[in-house]
């Protein structure tokens, strides 16, 4: 956190010198410097737009503001390391999403399982997707998933695997059906071994072992996840309708007939206020298909949108299997694209070609399109140039 | 001052179901007091403005049906409006309300944008039907320096022109105020209830009437509100109503409002209200509170110690003098105009 910027901030809003602000105390009150209503308003936004943060509803309290020693300690969890979002929960059954083991003794589901289970269930409404990976007869996993008491539901879970293999090799398949990389997940077991056989094979995974005894666990779980993080989208139900379609494109021999048999119906449009909030969440969460690396924050969005001086294109898609909602968006400013991303749910289908071609049409005059190697949007590198736009690094 | 007591009369004798000495339907209409309006002049009444008002609340309602039923992970209870309307008067249609407001802990308001957003609303407001979000200032300032975020809106489906507006307030007190209650001391205390067939939460009674008399009051003595929109009877005619339909206990809400520290908010407007309707269901309920407020507030009015000053017009005057609310501008001094500018910039 770049206190010396802060302060330098808050000394041009408060119209004092940044050293009269660097030398009162920490717990005197910046009210008696000049740091009026209009003034804390101020601050704050401008902060935020300097920053790239959104401070959230519950700290935008003037007690988080009143001293410099509570401005710096409400905005240090702003300012923390950007660690790359976690997107997947893989979990354990047996004494993790239960007391006992399946098959073994009849399961327990007291009030801890409850309460944690609660906590899975929220997960599972903020989008994160959450999966089972278990070693025991699927019979018996399949038996306890049933017991009266379960808060979670079968359909609650996106990927299920349930067999005598190795864990390791469970969540690499995990991994390559939901198209996420490993570093997106967080790997949940009661048992030692299995978290060092994760930690050995998967260094890139965070494991976590579930006690019931030390209870830390579940915060240690939720703060994994982005709870912040703005969708409507239930993607344990969009990752099922991404399964259906994948089944049914094993019946046709080309992708081109398959593609032809959905009913696609794909709408380019100017970015509206309404979707910022999935613009948002595309671009935090797209790294292989996002080919300038930018991250923008809401303020950034809405900014764009509102602004004459940029052209934000979003493209939603349906088909006959569901509604995919916004995959995608492009950012236009002076006849460059400033950013292109689509969503991973709609690789290989060509609707990044749609897009282009709808940016195209806007733009008739476009000067190129940035590129930034962020290390996983390799595969697309060549997309500009393969599509007669010049790129610029 | 003699023709404003002759509308206290006619409002008293409208309570007393006895024909009033003058027509004050009118004034009615203007103070959106409908209980008394039905009572007095049920022939007068409007029933296009009845029809409009039912179409807009259970229009609003059954759009938040599911809004409600994920806003359930957290501890909510809808307050004032529909709610108040049908636990006071019988009938949820009753009062004119534009807004739902939602009651929940300041911990939650993360939580609860986020269900909200996921439900397609909009942090804006309304101009020529259409909506405008706010800008980023409005919103911090809302969360700031106000009891409840800015307003959440989103354009219900299937309606022409039809939008509904969620108030979530997280505070029973004002932004104004350097204190702050424990919510969950109200979320403890909820119960079912059912709106235009929607199921969904608010207090139970003499929580509600505490987080009423709280609301009321702050109406009552903001600076910006009473420049704004002067005193309404009708919040007073809620306080009688809410007593009179409830029965609630005096005494179970002296022990909240001892507990909360706010028993002189609850006695303003209990006093307030029996000053304009004399009405004995208050007379027990007042008599009680003057025996253990600390404090008498009714003279005053501003919602801070900075704030408050002592009435230079009388209650009648506030309530039904035509000029009252240029008058009461006027008399206030350069700083306290200047805070109704800031308020002005932002809400």
């Amino acid at each position: 956190m770049d206190k010396h910027k802060i302060l330098n901030m808050l000394a041009e809003i408060c119209n004092i010198s940044e050293d009269t602000l660097t030398h009162m105390s920490n717990d005197d009150r910046l009210e008696d410097v000049g740091l009026d209503s209009l003034g804390l308003i101020s601050f704050i936004v401008h902060l935020e737009k300097e920053f790239n943060v959104e401070i959230l509803d519950s700290d935008l309290i003037p007690i988080n503001f009143d001293t410099k020693t509570h401005m710096f300690q409400t905005l240090a969890k702003y300012f923390q390391s950007r660690e790359m979002p976690k997107k997947c929960l893989i979990l354990d059954c047996d004494n993790v999403l239960w007391k006992g083991i399946s098959g073994e003794h009849e399961i327990l589901i007291d009030d801890d399982v409850v309460g944690f289970q609660s906590e899975l269930k929220r997960l599972v409404c903020h989008g994160v997707l959450v999966c089972l990976c278990s070693r025991n007869n699927e019979e018996f996993v399949m038996e306890s998933l049933q017991h009266p008491d379960m808060l979670l539901q079968l359909n609650d879970f996106a990927v299920v695997k349930i067999d005598w293999r190795d864990k390791a090799t469970k969540v690499l398949e995990i991994s390559s059906e939901l198209n996420l990389t490993t570093d997106s997940f967080v790997f949940v077991d009661d048992n030692e071994y299995e978290i060092g056989l994760i930690n050995f094979s998967l260094p890139n995974i965070k494991t976590i072992k579930a006690d019931y005894d030390a209870h830390c666990f579940v915060n240690e779980i939720i703060s994994c996840f982005d709870m912040g993080a703005n969708t409507n989208m239930d993607r344990t139900k969009l990752f099922r309708e991404q399964k259906e379609r994948e089944r049914a494109r094993l019946q046709y021999i080309d992708v081109k007939s398959y593609n032809d048999s959905l009913n696609t119906e794909i709408v380019c449009e100017l970015g509206t206020i309404q979707n910022v909030q999935r613009y948002v969440e595309l671009s935090q969460r797209t790294n292989q298909f996002n080919l300038s690396d930018k991250h923008y924050t809401e303020s950034e969005l809405v900014d764009r949108i509102q602004s004459s001086e940029y052209i934000v294109l979003s493209m939603s898609v349906k088909d006959k299997y569901g509604d995919m909602g916004v995959v995608g968006f492009a950012v236009i400013k002076d006849s460059i694209i400033e950013s292109f991303m689509i969503s991973c749910r709609a690789f290989d289908r060509d609707f990044e070609k749609v897009l282009l071609k709808q940016v195209k049409q806007m733009v008739p005059n476009l000067l190129g399109g940035y590129f930034q190697d962020n290390g996983k949007n390799g595969r697309f590198a060549s997309f500009y140039l393969e599509n007669g736009i010049v790129v610029i690094k | 001052m003699a023709d404003y007591m002759q509308i206290v009369d006619a409002v008293r004798s409208i309570e007393r179901e006895q024909k009033p000495s003058i027509d004050i339907s009118l004034i009615l209409r203007e103070h959106r007091c409908m209980q008394w309006l039905k009572k007095g002049y049920q022939k007068q009444l409007s029933t296009q403005n009845f029809v409009l008002n039912t179409y807009k609340i259970s229009k609003s309602f059954r759009a938040c049906a599911d809004f409600f039923q994920d806003l359930s992970v957290v501890p909510y209870a809808i307050i004032k409006g529909a709610v108040l309307s049908k636990i006071a008067y019988g009938d949820e249609y009753l009062r004119k309300s534009g807004d739902i407001d939602i009651l929940i802990s300041r911990s939650q308001t993360n939580i609860v944008k986020e269900i909200l957003l996921r439900h397609g609303f909009v942090q804006g407001y309304l101009k020529d039907n259409k909506i405008y979000p706010y800008e980023r200032k409005n919103i911090v300032f809302y969360d700031v320096y106000t009891h409840q975020t800015a307003p959440f809106i989103k354009k219900i489906q299937d309606t022409p022109e039809l939008f509904v507006v969620l108030d979530i307030n997280f505070d029973v007190f004002w932004g104004e105020s350097e204190r702050t209650i424990d919510m969950d001391v109200f979320l403890n205390n909820i119960e079912g209830i059912e709106i235009s067939g929607v199921q969904c939460n608010t207090l139970k009674p003499a929580y509600a009437f505490v987080a009423l008399c709280m609301h009321h009051y702050k109406d009552m003595n903001s600076l910006y509100l009473l420049a704004e929109h002067g005193m309404r009877m009708d919040q007073l005619c809620d306080i009688l109503y809410f007593i009179k339909s409830t029965k609630i206990d005096v005494f179970d809400v002296i022990e909240i409002a001892s507990s909360l520290d706010v028993l002189e908010y609850i006695h303003f407007c209990v006093f307030y209200a029996y000053k304009l309707c004399a009405h004995p269901a208050l007379w027990d309920f007042l008599r009680a509170l003057d025996s253990v407020i600390k404090c008498d507030l009714t003279p005053f009015f501003g919602l801070s110690e900075a704030e408050r000053q002592k009435w230079s017009f009388a209650f009648e005057e506030r309530l039904f003098a035509p000029d009252f609310k240029a008058k009461f501008t006027a008399s206030l001094s350069t700083q306290k105009k200047n805070k109704l500018t800031i308020n002005g910039m932002f809400v």
